[in-house]
């Protein structure tokens, strides 16, 4: 009986096994076979075109004037029955919202004065600033405003800056504060768990910790701070299983929990499940971690990313802020 | 369960059905690529690249008509699939394999375009199972993951049709090298 090729599993690419690394991972070491292909193709690649989004068509055009007017009662009895939502908010100015929009005022554990904006089922609010920082407030999301700045209380964000911006904080848990930096794109969502989670599209974002820990997420790095366990190294959206599961074990290793495996046998799972691209996951551990374990990490960091790691020199060996700084610049020239 | 890629999107679909523009065109640079190697299999290099804006143009115009944001990539597909079907259908059949390339185009180019074409055509004519997968890969960069993501595949029956339709492209394209001569 003939199979298609979903049903083969098994080796059967064995005269190319070398090249299965590079062909599953392209951040793997490339293998020669695979390259010269690719770059036989290279002419077909896409070229990068902006796309024109063109005004959308209603498929509901007999149910407009009906929408309409329920919108219309519904705003007339939002505005009855609420207060109404200012045009700027300290610094922000809301550039666009719909749907059901609260406004409330607060006073914090010193009596200092707070604005809380939330925003109901499929509402929204734009915010944007004078300095280049924008803000998208979905549904369900309860944001609040306060002279130290945004602090997310629950739902979900989207912000923007532009390249010229300043890096806009927001505060997430206890203690713990999110930078966005200067022309990056972030998604930064309060989960009902009350984890959050920072999904880096562009740019470059910080998150600096109350235990003192700063950790530095580039693009298409996840950050997250889980409730117990605290927050944790950032890591590729797309990291291995074992890797993340690691660094969920550190972190409570290090919080002295009884049910963790211990830092040693934490950071081994970590090294050995960390691939080329996850060198980011590690550097970023080195300050959080000491002595023995911190070498380890070093180590595996010269074979990952080697000539970053070259570049650093020894200071990385005792996470020197120098030469911190030199892997990642050699790591991330753009940035 | 590792971190669902698509899963990251859900919430940049969710805002294109809004009506938010900038969202939609984020899922437009994320999944252009993909859309253009499905395309790939069915139209000419020029008519994908142009196709692609067709199809995110369309998507965009029943964006409402996806009722679950996490089904957005095998939707869009479909999208592509049908608007590769209604060119088929314009034209009343496939058109060959073809590449647009400027007269001005130096020889080398010109050759260097050629050969990509006849790497296609090797790729399209091995079982179909592997052409997606290995467009995706060596056309778009696209990672095992992402690939298995993208098509809705176990990360399995990704990697034995990468592996095994590499093994047999690597094959037919060294045939064809001997055939042409040194």
């Amino acid at each position: 009986m003939s199979r298609t090729p979903h049903e083969q599993p098994g080796s059967g690419g064995e005269a190319h096994e070398s090249a299965v690394d590079y062909l599953w991972d392209p951040t793997s070491p490339p293998e020669d076979g695979v390259v010269a292909v690719e770059r036989r193709l290279a002419p077909l690649v896409l070229a990068s075109r902006p796309l024109v989004v063109p005004a959308r068509r209603s498929a509901w055009r007999w149910a407009l004037p009906l929408a309409a007017a329920v919108l219309i009662a519904a705003a007339i009895g939002l505005y009855l029955i609420r207060p109404s939502v200012p045009a700027q908010l300290g610094s922000w100015a809301i550039e666009s919202k719909a749907g059901s929009v609260g406004f409330s005022h607060a006073t914090n554990s010193d009596d200092a004065p707070l604005h809380v904006l939330t925003t109901d089922n499929g509402a929204y609010v734009v915010l944007t600033d004078a300095v280049g920082r924008r803000v998208r407030q979905d549904e369900h999301t309860r944001l609040v405003f306060s002279e130290s700045g945004l602090s997310l209380e629950e739902g979900e964000l989207f912000v923007e800056t532009t390249r010229g911006a300043t890096p806009l904080g927001i505060r997430l848990a206890d203690g713990d504060l999110v930078t966005i930096g200067p022309g990056a794109a972030a998604m930064i969502r309060r989960e009902k768990s009350g984890a959050f989670r920072v999904v880096l599209k562009t740019g470059e974002a910080r998150l600096f910790d109350g235990r003192g820990t700063t950790y530095r997420v580039p693009a298409e790095a996840v950050c997250e701070v889980v409730p117990g366990v605290g927050s944790m190294a950032p890591h590729y959206y797309d990291a291995p299983r074992t890797l993340l599961g690691g660094l969920r074990s550190l972190e409570l290793s290090m919080s002295n929990s009884s049910k963790a495996p211990g830092i040693d046998e934490s950071v081994a799972v970590i090294l050995k499940s960390a691939r080329p691209r996850d060198a980011m996951t590690l550097w970023n551990l080195l300050p959080r971690v000491g002595g023995e374990a911190r070498k380890r990490i070093a180590e595996r960091l010269a074979f990952l990313a080697p000539s970053a790691t070259k570049e650093a020199g020894q200071g990385l060996q005792t996470a020197d802020p120098g030469a911190m700084e030199a892997w990642w610049r050699a790591e991330f020239p753009d940035r | 369960m590792p971190p669902d890629p698509q899963a990251e999107f859900t919430p940049l679909v969710i805002a294109a059905k809004r009506g938010d523009a900038a969202a939609f065109s984020s899922l437009y640079d994320r999944f252009a690529p993909m859309v253009y190697a499905h395309l790939l299999t069915r139209l000419s290099p020029p008519d994908a690249e142009d196709a692609v804006q067709e199809v995110f143009v369309s998507a965009w115009q029943s964006l409402h008509t996806v009722r679950d944001p996490g089904a957005f990539v095998g939707w869009l597909r479909g999208v592509a699939a049908n608007r590769a079907a209604d060119i088929h259908r314009r034209r009343k059949s496939r058109p060959a394999l073809r590449l647009d390339v400027d007269p001005a185009t130096s020889e080398t180019r010109r050759a260097e375009h050629e050969d990509a074409l006849a790497v296609l055509r090797t790729i399209l004519e091995l079982p179909e199972a592997y052409h997606e997968p290995l467009i995706l890969r060596l056309v778009a960069q696209r990672s095992g993951p992402q690939i298995a993501a993208a098509l809705g595949m176990t990360h399995g029956s990704v990697r034995v049709n990468l592996s095994r339709g590499f093994a047999m492209l690597a094959e037919r394209l060294g045939a064809l090298k001997q055939e042409v001569g040194p």
